[in-house]
């Protein structure tokens, strides 16, 4: 039978490190999504949630209402993706952090492309929309889940997406009008 | 290019880029959590095995001192057949009255050791007296002779007469 997330938060708190694993494999994907929407990289955002889970781990008893763990280490993502984002300075917004080879090698150029464009028109969102996008697009929340998660409405996270694919059909379109 | 191309598209894009760095988190867990806690329950595991041999080597030498101490009960050694006891004639306790003046002889022999000094410092001799004082008397109940010794030493400083 599979716990909930507060007696898996209840057990993590008695130093149940099986439980704990349990939440990161849950929790991983949502904290992934919400901290690439942040840095823009994707090696970055592995970082930030391995330190967010660590992090999370031993300050559990921090945690006032178990039933919010998701929204608790997404704001510490958002938080650590912050302070690193300050580290760093400002970061371009239309430009990919991630090295070449994380790029498939056998794709064609035109594919190639094709997907700097759509990593282009995701990273020239703000940070909302950008996190709604991913949060849909990576973890297939639906948008009241996400709206809970980011304390927005959802018909917000609705507009935002809706925003998100014009901006990309637009990018697209252009590109596929050049080529 | 409709909605749902978009979408799929969205969707390569971000599992390509993220699903790579998916079980990291875990797995920094493991490395730093895990192997730490699991490194620590061996050692306490290591230390309750040697507590429980501990315990059961103490048990093993109880239990090894009660059965040597109850197998003389269980196995009792034969009890020697009674025999009527030897009756063997009391010890002669006779009251002996010594008389008021029993017949003294006494025998000294007086050994000079050497030179000595008096407590006041002057010239003496260091005198060693060997006595023995013998009593005899006869009871005049039984007739019998008693007879008693008593060897004493002493030493006694005498002092040197000037001539």
């Amino acid at each position: 039978m599979e716990l909930s997330v507060e007696e898996l938060v209840s057990r993590a708190r008695l130093h149940d490190a099986d439980a704990f694993a349990e939440l990161i494999q849950r929790f991983e994907g949502v904290a992934l999504a919400v901290a690439y929407a942040q840095t823009r990289n994707a090696a970055d955002a592995g970082d930030i949630v391995q330190e967010a889970f660590l992090r999370a781990w031993q300050r559990l008893d921090s945690l006032d209402d178990p039933s919010r763990f998701a929204h608790w280490i997404s704001r510490m993502v958002r938080n650590l993706s912050i302070d690193l984002r300050r580290r760093r300075k400002a970061l371009p917004l239309d430009e990919s952090f991630d090295p070449p080879d994380s790029m498939p090698q056998t794709t064609s150029l035109e594919r190639d492309e094709q997907k700097k464009q759509v990593e282009r028109a995701i990273n020239g969102l703000d940070d909302l929309s950008r996190e709604c996008v991913t949060l849909r697009y990576y973890e297939n929340m639906s948008s009241k889940q996400i709206a809970d998660l980011l304390g927005i409405t959802p018909a917000a996270v609705d507009m935002r997406l809706s925003r998100a694919r014009n901006q990309l059909k637009d990018r697209l379109q252009k590109f596929v009008g050049e080529v | 290019m409709n909605r749902h191309e978009i979408e799929d598209l969205i969707r390569q894009d971000l599992a390509s880029k993220l699903n790579p760095h998916r079980g990291r988190a875990r797995e920094a867990f493991d490395h730093m959590v895990l192997e730490p806690m699991n490194k620590r329950v061996g050692q306490d595991q290591a230390n309750a095995y040697r507590i429980r041999n501990a315990i059961l080597i103490g048990l093993l030498m109880i239990v090894c001192v009660l059965i040597g101490m109850w197998i003389p009960r269980l196995f009792p050694d034969p009890v020697p057949e009674q025999t009527d006891p030897i009756h063997q004639p009391d010890a002669m306790v006779e009251s002996v009255t010594i008389p008021e003046h029993p017949e003294r002889t006494s025998l000294l022999h007086m050994v000079d050791t050497g030179p000595a000094r008096t407590d006041s410092g002057a010239p003496a001799r260091r005198i060693r007296e060997e006595r023995l004082d013998r009593y005899q008397w006869i009871d005049p109940q039984t007739g019998g002779t008693f007879t008693y010794i008593e060897p004493s030493v002493r030493e006694r400083i005498v002092e040197a007469h000037q001539q």
